[in-house]
């Protein structure tokens, strides 16, 4: 057993966790964040995508000691108040049906955003080619995503970068 | 399960030497978590070696670019020195699986595990990389990335830790093809690396490596030889590609494609990446 | 507020990730559930040993074929148990299952128990099950209790067949007969979140089972039968559902579950993995079709000879409607008077074949519309002109002689022909490009359903329907919309309480395009009952009659008196806390159509039949065989949309779900079964895979369907292949006669034209 601490969502949270254990399992088991899906276990759905250190991760992938003094951010972090540019634009453009892949497609697509501030179309299907979406058909998805890069530039909201600044706080 | 974060290399080594076949390395992970849970019984340590600066370090030293087995395919694809001075390198990088893996892939994680499609082992071969192995009871020693990629696993034994991969720098001219199923996010059936030198108008040398037409990615010798020294053209990229599916690939017929259309496939792509590496020589040589 | 574009109800919690599906519900003090399966395709179990499982410290629970009813499972066919106690009939079935304190332990009680098997050659193929002499996978098939009617030998297991006038005759003097064979792969549902399943025994002798089920109440009433309970004691709470695509009407990780529940004290918990999912998964049947076709050389059709084996797998299963809607389809939306259309099912030694979204409607459509632009291409007929002059119009018949209505398949075709630049130049392109054309018809369901319409204290309105969401936003949006239409309230003031089988109201569950038809209708007679009440009581408030009492924004005021007011809460509180009301959905009865013509069917007729038309258009690469879909256009009659942001998202997913069916999903076999039951291997289209998809909404009222409208959920993945196929075949001369047409099936396919 090892000892780490992971900021989650800006809030330090100290743990003892298997070496071999996931950063999925100690986000929705130990920390009862269970906004991060699992889809397939193995790293080929993106349904439990997170973002370390601002990059995007399978979570089931990535060994939660990897976490260790990193910064996590999973869906339930990345509204601070308000909703990012990217949630809302799904919200509006209805870029979600069953939701199922929605966390990781969001973070995703957060990510991509604060890395390519003005993707084409071509730009957005690639950066989410990692996250499976069997309802909707993708097409929702991109348009929502183009529309939250043109309302990020237009200074509508802070880019990720910005927004997730760590709260310095021992949970 | 014991677990180690060493922070230098030699320290590295020790563990190696002492838990030898059981120990894992924790590079990347993103082989090593489902591996794991088929096998955590055979596992006594697991060495997470991401704390050793060097190996993550991308440095040029006398036309020789040094690439950290630690470096991720992500950070591959986007740093300078690997665009400028082993841009197929980069171009390979930029297409593992997606975005998330590339964060995660580690360069030698991602070629130790062997697949005879890696985009990153592919793309090395036909880059004439070397790798530097370390043990703590051999010290280092230099191989090609060739002798690495061996059937019935890597050469690398379990003492052993790969620590860099050296490429020449040089102005060769790159390009890399790939193709599978579906568009994006799949191992690739076939994929060919292509890097040339030039001389003037003259081929003055060819490296061209396949990737899924034989159980190990494989150079192309005899589309390599029919280039050597001559002037590249669309009858000459054509013999080249035709060599590469008839002689140099060995396919299997498997449940994802048959052997025929791999062969297929590396004529298409030989084609494709040989025009692209025509185009850009062209291009260079006008401006 | 009906027929507008509405913000989804569930989106903002989805978005910010607090939706909970049944992998996140926590349950104190639960007991891991894990499931021990069949290493072999086809075995005998020879000995079968739990006892050391049993014994072991940490295991709660197991269960086996000696431990629960031995009752047979009944899907028109009494084939299967539980568990299996003397065969295993495919690769990964289930044979036991504990509960134990923790993983590990759940793992090392599956090593535990002691199975011995004598493995027996399989058949994992149709083809290969009817060989003469082959294997049979329920050797006792003759003593199995069937539904009457059903056809039955060794491994047929179902047989249905459509005919009229003379189709041999016709054959003899056609200007033209072509002749064509197709075949399918079986594939997966799809759905992004593996089953869970949570079960607790409850100390009045009942359950209670927590899950994502399309259809709980028919789970719910399986159980308790099955388990000898008492139905109102067994409670099924259902999740919002990770998307299902018919794969989750029928139970499995919940049989397990409960099994393991009811036979000890703690509640038992049992998610599986994607590769377990894989593994007990209900595919979309494969197989085969041939179709021979005569018309004349004016393009007109005079006959059609089809028939479809589909691989149904180990247990019949919910399997029937594939083979029942394929003969409905084949000859279908078009005007042959000489048929002859049947389709058997057949076990195989693989998993059990369900109900994914449209049964048999992509696999007959596939077949049908790539053999007509056959015989289009041989007439030198263009396949749009070919569809309009053979397509039902008004008060034409189907195939069972059914008179049909609202007939607007010929306005799907144009349109959908339209948007894609049909008989325009083709675009400028390196590659060939092709563009082509699909189109069929398909039902509309009601089942039952009931709902219940509160008005509350504080002037919201709660629906309780039995209906689930399982992604569509049928349960999330239009039956919120419907209330809010009736009532005048705005969207937000409305709540919907998911379904729960002890405070919510029976449904039949999702599937077969009918939850808005039927849960819509009850929650709609649930509302004006509401309204009813709420005028009758504001007429006291306000001193006014009903005819003069309008609502609007939460209030019932006097018509031109807008001051003279009362407030929805106001008036739930003068009612003593609140107002409810129920209402149901109608019960229909089938549509008239001619018995004779049909054996073995019992799908014969179809309520408020919709019309759907794809166009596609692609662009081939002859060296690789790779396929670019530039476009999709699907013009799909929806009757009226009541949520047509809905049904938009319905035809867009169903275009990339077809494109995956098309260009690359198929499970692999490894001559024992499922290679690929992982999502590395089963190719599921990406973001980079997607076309561009424009969904046109065609409304045609039915007559029978609530506002007009006709079922949405199913038609639009049923001809999205279709029209890739026969835009290949434009673009390059042919196209591969079986799907998935991956590139090496379309290079080979061009190989041989050659």
């Amino acid at each position: 057993m090892h000892p780490i601490v992971i900021r989650v969502n800006g809030a330090e949270r100290a743990l003892v966790v298997d070496p071999s254990v996931s950063l999925l399992h100690v986000l929705r088991d130990e920390l009862r964040l269970t906004g991060t899906k699992e889809g397939c276990g193995t790293g080929y759905c993106g349904a439990c995508t997170v973002l370390v250190d601002g990059a995007p991760v399978n979570s089931c992938l990535f060994f939660a000691v990897d976490a260790d003094r990193k910064d996590v951010t999973t869906i339930e972090g990345l509204s601070r108040g308000a909703l990012h540019a990217v949630q809302q634009a799904f919200v509006e453009r209805s870029a979600l049906q069953c939701g199922f892949c929605t966390p990781g497609m969001v973070l995703s697509a957060a990510a991509l955003l604060a890395e390519r501030p003005h993707p084409n179309e071509e730009d957005v299907r690639a950066g989410l080619a990692g996250n499976l979406c069997r309802c909707t058909g993708y097409q929702s998805i991109v348009r929502a995503v183009l529309e939250a890069s043109e309302r990020i530039a237009e200074g509508d909201q802070a880019p990720l970068a910005e927004r997730d600044a760590p709260i310095r706080a021992r949970a | 399960m014991l677990y180690f974060e060493p922070n230098f290399l030699d320290e590295a080594l020790v563990l190696l030497e002492r838990f030898g076949a059981r120990s894992r390395v924790l590079a990347g992970g993103t082989l090593l978590a489902t591996a794991l849970r088929a096998d955590a019984a055979d596992v006594d340590a697991l060495v997470n070696v991401k704390r050793i600066r060097e190996l993550s370090v991308v440095q040029l030293a006398e036309s020789t670019l040094r690439v950290g087995a630690l470096v991720t395919a992500h950070d591959l694809a986007r740093d300078a020195s690997v665009n400028a001075h082993a841009p197929l390198l980069a171009k390979a990088a930029a297409t593992v699986g997606a975005r998330q893996l590339r964060t995660m892939a580690t360069i030698g994680g991602n070629v130790c595990a062997g697949h005879h499609a890696s985009d990153l082992a592919v793309s090395l071969l036909a880059c004439e990389a070397r790798c530097t192995l370390s043990s703590s009871r051999d010290g280092s020693r230099s191989v090609d990335v060739g002798h690495l990629l061996r059937p019935a696993g890597n050469a690398l034994a379990p003492h052993e830790l790969l620590v860099a991969f050296e490429l020449p720098s040089s102005g060769a001219r790159t390009a890399y093809q790939k193709m599978s199923i579906r568009r994006a996010f799949e191992m690739a059936l076939v994929s060919v690396a292509a890097r040339l030198e030039f001389s003037g108008a003259l081929v003055d040398g060819a490296c061209i490596a396949l990737g899924g037409v034989a159980p190990t990615p494989i150079r192309a010798a005899a589309a390599e030889s029919v280039l050597a020294g001559k002037v590249l053209g669309e009858q000459l990229i054509g013999e080249a590609a035709r060599l590469a599916a008839e002689s140099d690939a060995r396919p299997d017929d498997d449940l994802r494609a048959s052997a025929d259309y791999r062969r297929q496939l590396v004529v298409v792509l030989a084609r494709q990446a040989l025009a692209d590496v025509l185009r850009q020589h062209r291009q260079a040589t006008a401006a | 507020m009906i027929g507008s574009a509405r913000i989804r109800p569930d989106a903002r919690a989805k978005v910010v990730g607090e939706t909970i599906y049944t992998a996140d519900v926590a349950l104190e003090g639960a007991l891991v559930g894990a499931v021990l399966r069949s290493p072999h395709a086809f075995a005998r179990i020879v000995r079968f040993d739990a006892s050391r499982a049993q014994r072991m410290a940490g295991v709660r629970a197991v269960a086996h074929a000696g431990t629960v009813p031995d009752k047979p499972l009944d899907f028109g066919i009494k084939d299967q148990r539980l568990f299996p106690a003397t065969l295993v009939r495919y690769c990964g079935e289930p044979v036991a299952a504990v509960a134990a304190d923790s993983l590990e332990i759940a793992r090392a009680a599956l090593d535990a128990i002691n199975v011995e098997y004598e493995p027996l050659p399989a058949v994992l193929t149709a083809e290969a099950a009817l060989v003469p002499g082959a294997p049979l996978v329920h050797p006792d098939w003759e003593t199995y209790e069937r539904s009457p009617g059903r056809v039955a030998c060794g491994n047929l297991c179902g047989r249905n067949r459509i005919r009229r006038g003379d189709v041999d005759a016709a054959l003899a003097g056609a200007d033209l007969v072509v002749e064509s064979s197709y075949r399918f792969a079986s594939g997966a549902p799809g759905y992004i979140e593996p089953r869970a399943a949570l079960a607790r025994r409850e100390p009045d002798g009942g359950l209670t089972v927590w899950c994502g089920s399309q259809s709980p109440y028919s789970n719910r009433d399986d159980l308790a039968a099955f388990f000898d309970l008492d139905a109102a004691k067994v409670r099924f709470i259902n999740q919002f559902v990770g998307g299902a695509f018919g794969g989750k009407i029928l139970m499995a990780a919940e049989w397990y579950a409960a099994a393991l529940a009811l036979s000890c004290d703690r509640p038992v918990r049992m998610v599986w993995s994607r590769h377990e999912d894989q593994l007990n998964v209900f595919p979309r049947h494969g197989g085969s079709a041939r179709f021979q076709s005569a018309a004349r050389s004016d393009g007109t059709l005079v006959a059609m000879r089809a028939s479809f084996v589909f691989n149904t797998g180990a247990y019949i299963g919910y399997g029937s409607g594939t083979a029942l809607i394929a003969t409905m389809l084949a000859s279908s939306p078009y005007r042959i008077p000489n048929l002859d259309l049947e389709a058997s099912l057949v076990y195989t030694n693989t998993q059990s074949a369900g109900p994914v979204r449209a049964p048999g409607g992509p696999q007959a459509n596939f077949a049908k519309e790539s053999h007509l632009d056959e015989i289009a291409r041989r007439l030198g007929i263009d396949p749009l002109e070919f569809r309009l002059k053979n397509a039902w119009d008004d008060g034409d018949e189907s195939p069972t002689g059914q008179t049909l209505t609202s007939v607007s398949v010929k306005e799907t075709l144009r349109r959908a022909a339209q948007a894609i630049g049909w008989g325009t130049p083709p675009p400028d392109s390196a590659l060939p490009y092709g563009r082509g054309l699909a189109c069929t018809w398909w039902f509309s369901s009601c089942g039952g359903s009931t709902a219940r319409v509160h008005v509350l204290e504080d002037g919201r309105v709660r629906i309780a329907s039995g209906n689930p969401e399982v992604g569509t936003g049928s349960a999330a949006a239009a039956l919120p919309m419907l209330a809010a239409e009736v009532l005048g309230v705005d969207l937000e003031q409305v709540e919907l309480v998911l379904a729960d089988t002890t405070t919510s109201t029976y449904d039949s569950g999702v599937g077969g395009s009918g939850s808005t038809f039927s849960a819509g209708q009850a929650v709609e007679a649930a509302a004006r009952r509401a309204r009813d009440v709420l005028v009758q009581r504001a007429e006291d408030s306000l001193e006014a009659r009903a005819d003069d009492i309008d609502l609007q924004g939460g209030r019932a005021f006097v018509r031109g008196s807008p001051e003279r007011a009362v407030s929805f809460g106001q008036l739930a509180r003068d009612a003593g806390g609140r107002i409810e009301a129920t209402g149901e959905a109608p019960e229909y009865g089938d549509p008239e159509f001619d018995s004779s013509l049909v054996e073995s069917h019992d799908f014969a007729s179809w309520l408020a039949p919709s019309f759907t038309a794809t166009a596609a258009a692609v662009r081939v690469d002859p060296q690789t065989g790779r396929v670019t879909v530039d476009k999709i256009v699907t013009a799909q009659d929806v009757g009226f949309a009541i949520n047509p942001t809905g049904v938009i998202g319905q035809i867009e997913g169903g275009a990339t779900q077809a494109l995956g069916y098309a260009l690359s999903e198929e499970f692999a076999y490894d001559g024992r079964g499922i290679a690929n039951a992982d999502l590395k291997g089963y190719l599921l289209p990406t973001a980079v895979d997607a076309p561009a998809i424009e969904a046109i909404i065609v409304e045609s009222p039915s007559v029978e369907g609530p506002h007009g409208m006709k079922g949405a959920g199913e038609p639009p993945v049923t001809t999205p292949a279709a029209a890739i196929a026969n835009a290949i075949r434009a673009a390059v001369g042919t196209a591969p006669d079986a799907v998935p047409m991956t590139p090496e099936r379309v290079w080979r396919a061009i190989q041989q034209r050659r």
